[in-house]
């Protein structure tokens, strides 16, 4: 935790010394952080209990970078990765899901867990992830807001400030980028 | 898909929600024109807008089964194959592993919110003596570790197979082969609390029943799980999330159920084994569980603690009409099965389940001997036979107050005595009945079970007293008496067991080994002797039971110190052994491994190395490399190398040994830090106090990690590394380590064990290295007279003090009182050890020593000799030893004027350590020994100077120039070579060289040498 917690900062200070190419290194620090956050609140949760997947990014934020006083760059590089981390997990745990649901790759017994039975308004995190592919081939900051309203679970300001663009923008951004999401996901 | 350009959709669609609803439509067909696709998706996108307010909304969004949907695909080194269970604990999964041999195991997935790594250490705790599980009703355990999220899980053998009671249930099972089953679960639970594992969790789900060539045999499995995950009764362990209770309290007992739980022993398993025998039997719990299961923890703890069950008749009768299916799964009508159940079913059950502990059942093996005696309608104990009155009241005659445990032997030695008064009435009711040879051996079996128990449960318990005084042995001793006297009347003609020699062999063995455990040799002599002979006429005998006959008797042949006893029995046995079983069966190589200890402990250690190489080969073939038994044998070549000092050897094997542990246990596992240690002691004595740190270091670190820092094994460790100080002369260092080692001994084991008395004496050994005499003299003093009182002259501990003395007095001249005390010490060792045992010989060199001092030349001369016929014998000529043995003998002959018998040794002594010095891998220590002998021999006609300082300058060389020792010898040859000067520069490296700690009386020896030198 503490070693995860050191280098995370390393990282962040090669960052803001222009090393640009270390913010791909946050990426499975945090992706660690967020399963091991999420296994353990599973463990402590209701089976069929849900999880606030931002909320879980929120409690990595504190462990990771915590006190420290950091400026919004920073922040955002730091949001940026967490929101790629748990698009990730999101999209493997759906993939696993769906592959037991369709017998999977090999025997295996059903599990009769309650939350196994699709949710009408539960999210495909796969198609989700597909469509989201599509609009970061043509539109990034678009695809960035998503990632950072959805996945980090930060507020329209913050996002803002993280992207340094105005609220406005965001706002504009991110309902054109829900209405665009929604009919492609249902389109087929 | 929708048409493309997403920034042209974008601007459409945000320029659009800016009108009003109406004006959308019109607005975008205008912009779009041709372009249908990109109209109709502007339009979708607007009503998902304005009808789909939720989605994406909030930021937030739900996911649901990291943990419970997570089926994981490899976990560890197993790759998973499907769920097999789920329970309060966690799930289970059919696993496969593939290294280092492919078998399905059930991996068992503790559930999150547990810590860990206290589990996992808690686990491995154990691990050493779940290791030692092998019982064909016990399910093995493989395995403890976490998964990357932090998960511990738990490996361990696959049994397919259902929970008892259903099995019983589904099959239709009567009592009677029900009743069977049971017993064979409780001597599964029985074998565990052998090898010190209580299972704390014995449940209907946990005994598995599976069919082995087609007979059902139960299974146990779950063994080490309760302890590592410190299950309690609390309300998280209760119930799960949905609020329903999981599993069950029960089978906990009352002592398990307090939060505290403390004072849990195998007697808690008793009682779990009655609430499930209850089950079997009646088909229902004692208590109601919904009962339990509406409680709160408080009123479920109180239930358990303080509801008297109702018996199983009384039970079965309050079921009513309830009861028909149960009457029908046991194949039983109402009246029956109410009369099956009343009586001693009623009484065997309630006795195990006993609120008080003391009152049940002291182990699973005496309530299946119960059991046993039920089935073949024999009188049970539960229900209290007179005899048991009448021994108690003798008990109470002889000491006043009566330890439960000693209750409980009487009440064993009273249930072999009612036992076989059973058979007589037994065997008269089937005067006419052909199964007599059948009953026989039941009568056998019983008797084993029987004394199993009373072996190894009670009496293995109480045998470390014999090392803590012998005081509160006096009422066993009693008792074990008066058994005696019974198995002596009844084996006579005419008396019960006379034609019954299995058994009569069966209980005079356990008699026997029960005297040899209370230290009566005597007495136990007659027994094992008696058992060793009935053994070896009997041609049925199992082969196993022989060979255990042997080596009991040659076991109390050894302790008593009839080593060459011993051995001729271990010989005779390893002949037949050959002969009847062949050189490579395990049982023959079982008594070659033993023999060649014995001969090990004779101190002949070349031919005790021969047979444990040969012993090591065949179970290299037999068993693997990596059994546990070869290792043993590997670890004990490499003692007898090392004794032998064969070092090269030693350092060889235990480096291959170590590789093969490493590799063959898990890391940090007890067993490695073995070789560790026994590396660094080779290295150690080569002289290579480095590496041989470095080894002990190791081994200090597996043993803290594994058992803390204050256990006995880690302060061996902390002992071993004061030796290695004080060998490379740190003996101010020494002496702080073995003051702590003392410290914690004496704190954790008392301070006259004789552990507390090793570091105490060793404590003293420092002091006396550092000058500080009248220290050590006090701590020597005070530790022969704790050593002396609590264990008697012939321990060793008391030796080891006794020696240290006498060589403390002889260092300070003090010879009177030196030969005083030698020649006490000597008389014992000669008697325990032998004459040959290195401790005897090192008593005989210090006698010879101060007789020499005394100038008492005739009796030196004697002494010396001696001990140099018995080490050329035994080490050779070529030994370090015996080169200076013969030295001092030497010398003797010198001081008698006798040089002509001297030269031809001390010649001898020189080529030997030449030749060694010369030798391409000569070490430093060698060269520097050699040009000591040359600057030092006796007659003085032999000494070398010229070669002294080329093999003193060699050996700094190997030092890299910077040893204070290599630098002083080599300015002493330079000065018996006339080389005054040369002497001079290299006494002055040599005080530069000193390290910082040294004694402030060799630095002044140092310097004084350097004023000699520059003198002349």
């Amino acid at each position: 935790m503490d070693e995860s917690k050191i280098e995370v900062t390393r990282i962040l200070q090669a960052i803001n010394a222009g090393d640009e190419k270390s913010s791909e290194a946050l990426l499975p620090i945090v992706y660690d952080e967020l399963r091991r956050l999420a296994a353990s609140q599973m463990g402590r949760e209701k089976p069929g209990q849900t999880l606030q997947a931002t909320a879980l990014v929120h409690e990595a934020y504190l462990r990771l970078i915590g006190g420290q006083d950091t400026d919004w760059s920073n922040r955002g590089h730091f949001f940026g990765a967490a929101a790629q981390a748990m698009r990730r997990i999101l999209v493997e745990n759906a993939r696993r899901r769906n592959r037991i649901k369709r017998g999977g790759d090999r025997v295996r017994v059903e599990l009769t867990d309650v939350a196994d039975e699709k949710n009408a308004d539960e999210m495909d995190f796969v198609v989700l992830d597909e469509a989201l592919r599509r609009m970061e081939e043509e539109d990034p900051r678009m695809a960035r807001v998503v990632m950072l309203r959805f996945f980090a679970g930060l507020s329209v300001n913050d996002t803002a400030e993280a992207m340094g663009v105005s609220p406005m923008t965001v706002k504009r951004e991110w309902a054109c980028a829900k209405a665009w999401l929604y009919d492609e996901m249902n389109a087929e | 898909m929708a048409a493309g350009n997403l920034s042209r959709v974008k601007s459409l669609f945000n320029e659009a929600l800016g009108m009003p609803s109406a004006a959308r439509e019109a607005w975008l067909r205008d912009q779009c024109g041709a372009d249908n696709d990109l109209l109709q998706k502007v339009i979708r996108m607007l009503e998902a807008y304005d009808g789909e307010s939720q989605f994406m909304e909030n930021a937030s969004l739900s996911f649901a089964g990291i943990s419970t949907a997570d089926v994981p695909d490899v976990i560890g080194n197993y790759r998973i194959i499907q769920q097999i269970g789920e329970g309060g604990m966690g799930v289970v999964y059919l696993a496969e592993q593939s290294e280092p041999i492919r078998r399905r195991v059930a991996l068992k997935l503790i559930k999150l919110g547990m810590d860990t790594k206290s589990v996992v250490a808690r686990f491995n705790a154990e691990r050493q003596a779940l290791a030692l599980l092998d019982h064909p009703n016990v399910a093995r355990v493989y395995e403890a570790g976490a998964t990357e999220t932090g998960r511990p899980y738990f490996v361990m053998e696959y049994v397919p197979g259902e929970p008892i009671t259903k099995f019983c249930d589904a099959h239709h099972l009567t009592l009677d082969v029900r009743l069977n089953l049971f017993v064979q679960v409780c001597n599964a639970i029985q074998h565990a609390h052998q090898k010190g594992i209580i299972h704390r969790d014995i449940k209907p789900s946990n005994v598995l029943v599976v069919r082995d060539d087609g007979k059902p045999s139960p299974k146990v499995i779950d063994f080490g799980v309760a302890k590592a995950t410190d299950q309690r009764l609390t309300e998280q362990t209760l119930f799960t999330e949905h609020g329903v209770m999981i599993g069950t309290p029960s089978y906990m007992s009352p002592e398990q159920a307090e939060l505290s739980a403390i004072g849990v022993d195998a007697r808690s398993d008793v009682y779990s084994l009655g609430i499930l025998l209850y089950e079997m039997i009646v088909g229902v719990l004692p208590f109601e569980t919904t009962d339990l299961r509406r409680a709160a923890l408080a009123e479920m703890q109180r239930i358990i603690r303080e509801v008297e069950p109702s018996r199983p008749s009384t039970r079965f009768k309050s079921l009513g009409v309830d009861s028909g299916s149960i009457c029908e799964t046991r194949r039983v009508d109402r009246n029956t099965m109410q009369r099956m159940l009343s009586g001693d079913l009623d009484w065997i059950t309630m006795k195990a389940i006993d609120k008080d502990p003391s009152r049940r059942y002291a182990s699973a093996s005496e309530l299946a001997a119960d059991i046993l005696r039920h089935l073949h309608h024999e009188p049970v104990i539960a229900s209290p036979p007179s005899a048991i009155y009448k021994l108690r009241k003798f008990a109470r005659r002889h000491r006043g107050g009566v330890v439960a445990g000693m209750l409980v032997l009487i009440t064993l030695i009273a249930g072999v005595v009612g036992t076989s008064i059973g058979w007589q009435r037994a065997a008269r009711a089937e005067a006419i009945a052909e199964a007599r040879a059948e009953e026989a051996k039941r009568q056998a079996e019983l008797a084993n079970a029987v004394n199993e128990f009373l072996n190894k449960e009670l009496l293995g318990a109480v045998s470390p007293s014999l090392e803590v005084g012998r005081g509160r042995d006096v009422l066993l001793r009693d008792v074990v008496d008066v058994a005696s006297d019974r198995i002596a009347a009844s084996s006579a003609e005419g008396g019960r067991f006379h034609d019954k020699p299995v058994v009569e062999a069966s209980i005079r063995e356990t008699l026997g080994v029960a005297y040899m455990k209370l230290g009566e040799h005597g007495a136990s002599e007659p027994h094992l002797q008696r058992t060793y002979d009935l053994m070896t006429e009997l041609r049925d005998a199992d082969d196993k039971d022989r060979i255990r006959a042997v080596d009991n008797l040659a076991n109390l042949f050894q302790i008593s110190g009839r080593h060459r006893d011993a051995e001729r029995l271990h010989r005779d046995a390893l002949e037949a052994a050959t002969r009847e079983l062949g050189s490579e069966s395990p049982q023959t190589l079982v008594v070659k491994n033993n023999l060649a200890a014995v001969l090990h402990l004779q101190g002949k250690y070349p031919e005790a190395a021969a047979l444990f190489a040969e012993a090591l080969e065949a179970r290299k073939h037999v068993l693997g490399l990596e059994h546990k038994d070869t290792i043993t044998t590997a670890s004990n070549l490499a003692s007898a190398y090392s004794r032998n000092n064969q070092l090269d050897e030693a350092e060889a094997l235990l480096r291959e040994w170590l590789a093969v542990a490493r590799r063959a246990l898990p890391e940090g596992d007890l067993n490695t830090s073995y070789f560790l240690k026994n590396l660094g002691e080779v290295l150690a004595r080569k002289g290579n106090t480095t590496e041989a740190r470095k080894m002990m270091a190791e081994a200090l670190d597996v043993r803290r990690n594994l058992l803390g820092e204050e256990h006995p094994i880690t302060q061996a460790s902390l002992h071993d590394l004061a030796v290695l100080s004080s060998m490379e002369g740190k003996h101010e260092e020494a002496a702080k380590l073995f003051q702590q080692v003392s410290d914690v001994r004496s704190r954790i084991l008392g301070e006259a064990h004789a552990d507390t008395l090793s570091a105490t004496s060793n404590l003293a050994n420092e002091y006396i290295a550092l000058g500080r005499a009248e220290e050590a003299e006090r701590l020597l003093t005070e530790s022969l007279k704790a050593a002396g009182g609590q264990y008697g002259v012939e321990h060793s501990i008391t030796m080891r003090v006794m020696y240290l003395l006498g060589w403390l007095f002889t260092e300070q001249q003090r010879y009177d009182e030196a030969t005083a005390i030698n020649l006490r010490l000597i008389e014992t060792q000669r008697k325990t050890l032998g004459n040959r045992h290195p401790q005897t010989l090192g008593t005989l060199e210090t006698i010879a020593k101060a007789q020499f001092e005394q100038r008492d030349f005739a009796a030196a001369e004697k002494n010396y000799r001696e001990l140099f016929e018995t080490l050329r014998g035994s080490l050779g000529r070529d030994n370090p030893a015996t080169i200076r043995i013969s030295d001092s003998l030497a010398s003797v002959y010198v001081a008698q004027n006798n040089v002509d018998a001297a030269r031809p040794l001390a010649a001898e002594n020189i080529r030997i350590q030449l030749e060694l010095a010369n030798q391409e891998s000569a070490t430093a220590a060698q060269k520097m020994r050699c040009a000591k002998r040359l600057l030092d021999v006796e007659p003085v006609d032999l000494r070398d100077p010229a070669t002294a300082v080329m093999l003193s300058r060699e050996a700094s060389v190997l030092l890299n120039h910077n040893d204070a020792d290599a630098w002083a010898l080599v300015a002493r040859a330079e000065f018996r070579n006339g080389n005054q000067s040369a002497a001079v520069d290299a006494q002055e490296l040599a005080i530069q060289h000193l390290p910082d700690d040294t004694s402030s009386s060799k630095r002044a020896a140092f310097e004084k040498q350097l004023a000699e030198y520059a003198d002349e």
